[in-house]
């Protein structure tokens, strides 16, 4: 293939790239932003996945197996804690402007510039051999490529001079990019929305090409996976590849592993860029949880596909099994599959290199060239009127510096390093900063001193153990370092530090150096007392949830500034338009701004100036300016925490507030109750008296009548006395209908269960209620069937039952023309007794209510209550001790039926239970 | 001439005792068994007084005591409630309603004639 | 996220852990190849897939609470900065 081709669409590619980036920076700068949604912040975060992951994991799958897994299990169980962690990160970072992970550090630990720097320090070290593996692959893949049709292994030679160098060339197009890409203008933000966007793109086209390259050689090149894994598997070279035994150093490396990839995939610069400075949206977290990992899974399916098919292919080691992404499709004749793996290569390098370059230059810009130019060269800076360009060029100075660094890295050192190795003392190297970034977050009382001593002996553990033997493999320090230590020392070899043999060189280098960084941390953050601008920092940090005022650190000063003298420091580093916008919102916002400037307004230049130049400088430049007393800790403190009590108090005023409603709501419904009990029981004291009093009246009023007149005729003397009589059996009823209640209330009766022919039973309470009928005449009509139900059950009861029903209905009847209709039906293995009247009915709502003690169907039109409210409950109770169920169906106007239902008796002769 | 007196209750053996009490003590009776017919009674009878009991079917003694009093024709009507319901709130109820008497069920027989003669000589 | 959603997150990582490393992994190392593919890696990616969809139920079923919004961009700039002058210790007057 042409260079001419593969150039020009490589360059095509950086040019739609760029398309994409320059059309997202104009839709942010009007407001309109389209980077604002969870599905491309999730593509952001798989710039994760680099030429490492694109070519490098076959590459290790080739030889090891399983092993390159874990690189991408980490991330996705760190993806699970991102509620925890990532979030808590984030909301941090946007209360206190932080620009990087250098800045999250340094104004952690006391706005501390030191550390802020002795990071960046450490991640240009670390990140170095990475950089050099992206321009590593782009340059390999190129020249495999170049050489279509034919595939061979080759080493990309670094023996002629620089300027004949592919990778030179590579690396002098990607400074250019970079520079145009991310380092347009200084924001107060440091949020570059045209490069996310363009890393978003590029985590897709690097996700298509590498599947499509995955499918075609899994099902094209291959039968499917069924026959590649047959093959595989027959083969006694590839068939260990198969199984676990071939991990170097085993489940302890595995694990290892696991740990650096979840820290890395975390507080790598450019991780932390895209995952929490550029981040729009703390909800776009919610769909990165699964979203993310889901875009790892899909990657990395057909890895070990591509690995064993390429050594199947190229059985005789001819071709590098770190491009056989890229070979199989070349010997597989298909150019235009191959241009597109290239393609996806080069996308997979170029978006790490542009964002961790434009990253690392910003810290370098902020945390150690501008914090030495101000303690240094104070007067040549205040000579300046405008550094904002000053500041891009910094920037620009060290994406150019640090893309030739890694090119000399790989010219001089990388050549006899594989894609992996490196990649891996870059993931050791970022996981550094997780104990003062991890721990800072949920320890108040780490400190500065504890963060400076674990970092540094951290990193000198990382560099002894890592980074130098990686040096001596190269040849640039004796090989005799590695195998026996340095002057001969044994104890001291890098590999078997303190003679720790027999783990794998990164488990050996994560456990040493994580024991120094947490140890030293532990240790320094102990003893002694914090600085205020320390205690008020990590005590806004951990509790940024609960605090919600975020401004302890300005607090701590109370000067004496003019606003205009402010002003122009802003302008200085934002230059007069931003600076001039910036003051016009907060004019805006506050309704104009004092000529004395109050801490408010120093607060907020001085997180506007953090956004640009850093918290540490940041804070160095304000003090510069800020004449005056200082105010303690402990009145910050108070203040802080005021605040955070008041918080807490009225959070939990709330909530007493809310139970107590809750109990009282529940107090005030068991009152009605009561009260409706006290009010029932009431009516029916006074109904019950009531009824006694009418037979009553009547008895006395006759029997004084009689004794009044003892000549009356004989007739009317016994009428009267008759009437005495029925009065006296009425007012006899009723105390015993009473005295029954109570009774039945109580659990206090006596049951005589018997066998009972149910229509003979039915029969008897007709009889007894015949002259009810008469005398109403109302008339009555029996269906009682002609088969002997027999039921098990208390005769007397029952027919108390049924009598009852049937007074209910003659009363209740129409005055003209009344019928009752009296039933008995089976129904299922139970009877029914139906009493059907053709009264005024009952409306449903009724229905239950009848049944209740006391209660009587209250119609003014029916004017005096036609019972005492007991001979339903009555009933119902019998029934209920039978087993049986008793209600009634009506409507208003259309009569009423009382049911009641009884169990029959089963064949062997039991009382059927429910 | 005879006072004469309308007894309204809905319990036929209160109603025949005080009829008999009524007559034996020289007035003239006429009877009624709900509110309504009671005050259909009123207005054909034109009574001296009225026997009246609280709890009726269809217009209870409450009711009927209102639409009496509401009548400027019947102002000189006097009334004597009668009711099971020995609370003192029913007698209050009953006498601000317009009521000139008050007798809980059960009565002395002396008492109510009693009571009916002292009302008939006050209004004179 | 509701407490509940949070315990299951805590409870799915521990769990995640135990499942892809020693000795859990060490059980699925055998040369079995379920449809064609090596037991490890299809065991590996089956806890892998699982974790996610596991994942999708937890988050896609659990509301934000409304403390955990983050603050809106402009109001908190405002609201931290408004606050910030009020260096005299007073309480703000009301709870967010």
């Amino acid at each position: 293939m042409g260079d001419g081709v593969i150039i020009a669409s490589a360059l095509a590619y950086m040019g739609v790239l760029f398309g994409i980036a320059y059309y997202g920076d104009q839709r942010a700068d009007a407001g309109r932003s389209i980077i604002a949604n969870p599905y491309i912040y999730t593509l952001s975060l798989a710039i994760y996945c680099t030429a490492w992951t694109f070519y490098g994991s076959v590459g290790l799958a080739a030889v090891s197996g399983v092993d390159f897994l874990p690189v991408y299990l980490g991330p996705t169980l760190m993806a699970v804690l991102f509620w925890f962690v990532l979030r808590r990160i984030i909301r941090i970072t946007k209360v206190h402007r932080i620009t990087s992970i250098a800045d999250f550090i340094g104004s952690r630990y006391g706005k501390s510039g030191l550390l802020a720097g002795m990071v960046t320090l450490i991640v240009m070290l670390g990140i170095l051999p990475y950089i050099s593996i992206q321009l590593k692959a782009i340059a390999a893949s190129f020249s495999l490529l170049r050489q279509y049709p034919e595939v061979s292994r080759l080493a990309i030679s670094t023996q002629h001079p620089f300027w004949m160098d592919t990778t030179f060339y590579v690396a002098l197009v990607l400074i250019v990019f970079t520079i145009l890409f991310g380092t347009r203008h200084i924001d107060n933000t440091e949020r570059h929305e045209g490069m996310v966007a363009a890393a978003a793109f590029e985590s897709l086209f690097k996700l298509v090409a590498f599947v499509l390259v995955g499918a075609v050689v899994t099902f094209v090149i291959f039968n499917g996976p069924g026959d590649l894994f047959q093959k595989a598997a027959t083969d006694p070279d590839l068939a260990p590849l198969l199984r676990f035994e071939v991990v170097p150093g085993g489940y302890g490396g595995w694990l290892s592993l696991t740990f650096l990839s979840m820290m890395a995939f975390l507080f790598l610069p450019r991780q932390f860029q895209v995952l929490v400075v550029e981040n729009v949206n703390e909800a776009h977290i919610r769909k990165a949880i699964w979203l993310f990992p889901l875009y790892l899974f899909a990657i990395n399916l057909f890895v070990l596909p591509i690995a064993l098919g390429g050594r199947l292919v190229f059985n005789n080691g001819s071709v590098d099994a770190d491009t056989f992404v890229l070979a199989l499709p070349m010997a597989e004749q298909m150019p235009l599959l191959a241009l597109l793996a290239f393609l996806g290569g080069l996308s997979a390098a170029t978006s790490m290199i542009m964002f961790e370059t434009v990253t690392l230059s910003t810290m370098v810009c902020n945390d150690l060239v501008m914090p030495i130019l101000l303690r240094t060269n104070p007067r040549w800076l205040a000579g300046r009127s405008d550094l904002s360009g000053l500041l891009l060029g910094i920037r620009r100075a060290g994406i150019v510096i640090l893309i030739l660094l890694g090119y000399l890295y790989f010219r001089f050192v990388g050549e006899s390093y594989a894609l992996v190795a490196s990649g891996l003392v870059s993931f050791a190297a970022a996981a550094q900063f997780a104990p003062p970034i991890l721990i800072g977050l949920f320890w108040k009382r780490a400190n500065r001193r504890g963060a400076l001593i674990g970092l540094s002996s951290g990193f000198v553990v990382w560099a002894y153990t890592l980074f130098l033997p990686a040096m001596a493999r190269s040849g640039w320090i004796s090989a005799n370092f590695v195998e026996t230590g340095p002057f001969g020392l044994e104890l001291l070899k890098p590999y078997a530090l303190f003679g720790l043999e027999g783990l794998d060189p990164y488990m050996h280098a994560v456990f040493w150096s994580m024991l120094v960084n947490i140890g030293g941390l532990v240790y320094g953050s102990l003893p002694g007392r914090p600085d205020p601008i320390e205690q008020v920092q990590g005590s806004q940090f951990v509790d940024i949830f609960k605090r919600e005022r975020h401004d302890g650190d300005s607090l701590l000063w109370r000067g004496v500034v003019e606003t205009a003298d402010l002003y122009d420091l802003l302008a200085r580093f934002l230059g007069p338009q931003r600076a001039s916008e910036a003051f016009d919102r907060y004019a805006a916002d506050q309704g104009g701004y004092p000529f004395q400037a109050d801490s408010r307004l120093i607060h907020y230049t001085e997180r506007l100036l953090a956004g640009a130049i850093g918290a540490a400088s940041a804070r160095v430049m304000i003090s510069s300016i800020v004449m005056g007393e200082v105010l303690s800790i402990e009145e910050v403190m108070t203040i802080l925490d005021e605040s955070t009590q008041v918080l807490e108090y009225s959070r939990r005023l709330e909530q007493k507030s809310r139970e107590l409603e809750a109990a009282s709501a529940e107090l005030r419904e068991a009152n009605n109750r009561l009260r409706e009990l006290d009010r029932l029981k009431d009516e029916f004291i006074s109904t019950v008296t009531h009824e006694l009093r009418t037979p009553l009246t009547s008895i006395r009023a006759f029997s004084e009548i009689l004794l009044a007149n003892p000549d009356m005729e004989v007739a009317q003397r016994s009428k009267f006395l008759s009437i005495i009589v029925k009065e006296s059996e009425r007012l006899t009823r009723l105390i015993n209908q009473v005295l029954d209640m109570a009774k039945i209330d109580s659990g206090r009766i006596d049951w005589h269960i018997d066998d009972l022919d149910l229509g003979a039973l039915i029969q008897d309470a007709i009889n007894s209620t015949s002259q009810l009928f008469h005398d109403k005449a109302v008339a009555l009509r029996e269906d009682l069937g002609d088969e002997r139900v027999i039921i098990a059950g208390d005769r007397d009861r029952l027919i108390q039952v049924i009598i009852n029903l049937l007074s209910n209905a003659v009363k209740f009847c129409q005055e003209q023309g009344g019928e009752v209709i009296i039933r008995l039906r089976p129904s299922l293995n139970r009877w029914r007794i139906e009493v059907i009247d053709n009264g005024p009915g009952i409306a449903p709502d009724q229905h239950k209510l009848i049944f209740e003690k006391f209660h009587q169907v209250n119609d003014s039109h029916a004017g005096k209550p036609k019972g005492t409210g007991l001979g339903l409950p009555i009933s119902q109770k019998i029934v209920e001790h039978h087993h049986g169920r008793i209600w009634v169906e009506s409507e208003i106007g259309q009569g009423a039926t009382f049911v009641v239902e009884l169990p029959g008796k089963t064949r062997d002769g039991e009382e059927a239970r429910k | 001439m005879a006072n004469k007196i309308l007894v309204v209750d809905d319990e036929p053996n209160i109603v025949l005792s005080l009829e008999f009490l009524m007559k034996q003590a020289g007035f003239l009776v006429r009877t009624a068994s709900d509110g309504e017919a009671g005050l259909a009674a009123i207005a054909a009878e034109q009574p001296d007084l009225v026997l009246l009991d609280v709890m009726m079917p269809r217009k209870n003694g409450y009711e009927v005591c209102q639409a009496i009093r509401a009548n400027p024709d019947w102002k000189a009507i006097r009334i004597i409630m009668l009711t099971a319901k020995g609370r003192e709130v029913e007698r209050e109820k009953g006498l601000a309603l317009g009521a000139d008497d008050y007798i809980t069920k059960p009565f002395s027989t002396q008492e109510v004639v009693e009571r009916v003669r002292e009302l008939l000589a006050e209004a004179g | 996220m509701r407490q509940q959603s949070r315990e299951y997150i805590v409870i799915l990582f521990i769990g995640a852990v135990l499942a892809i490393n020693y000795p859990v992994l060490d059980l699925f190392d055998r040369p079995w190849a379920p449809f064609g593919i090596p037991l490890l890696y299809f065991y590996l990616y089956l806890v892998w897939l699982v974790l996610i969809i596991v994942l999708i139920a937890v988050v896609e079923s659990s509301e934000i609470h409304k403390s955990e919004e983050p603050p809106k961009p402009g109001a908190l700039e405002s609201e931290s900065v408004s606050r910030s002058g009020d260096s005299s210790g007073h309480p703000p007057a009301e709870p967010p």
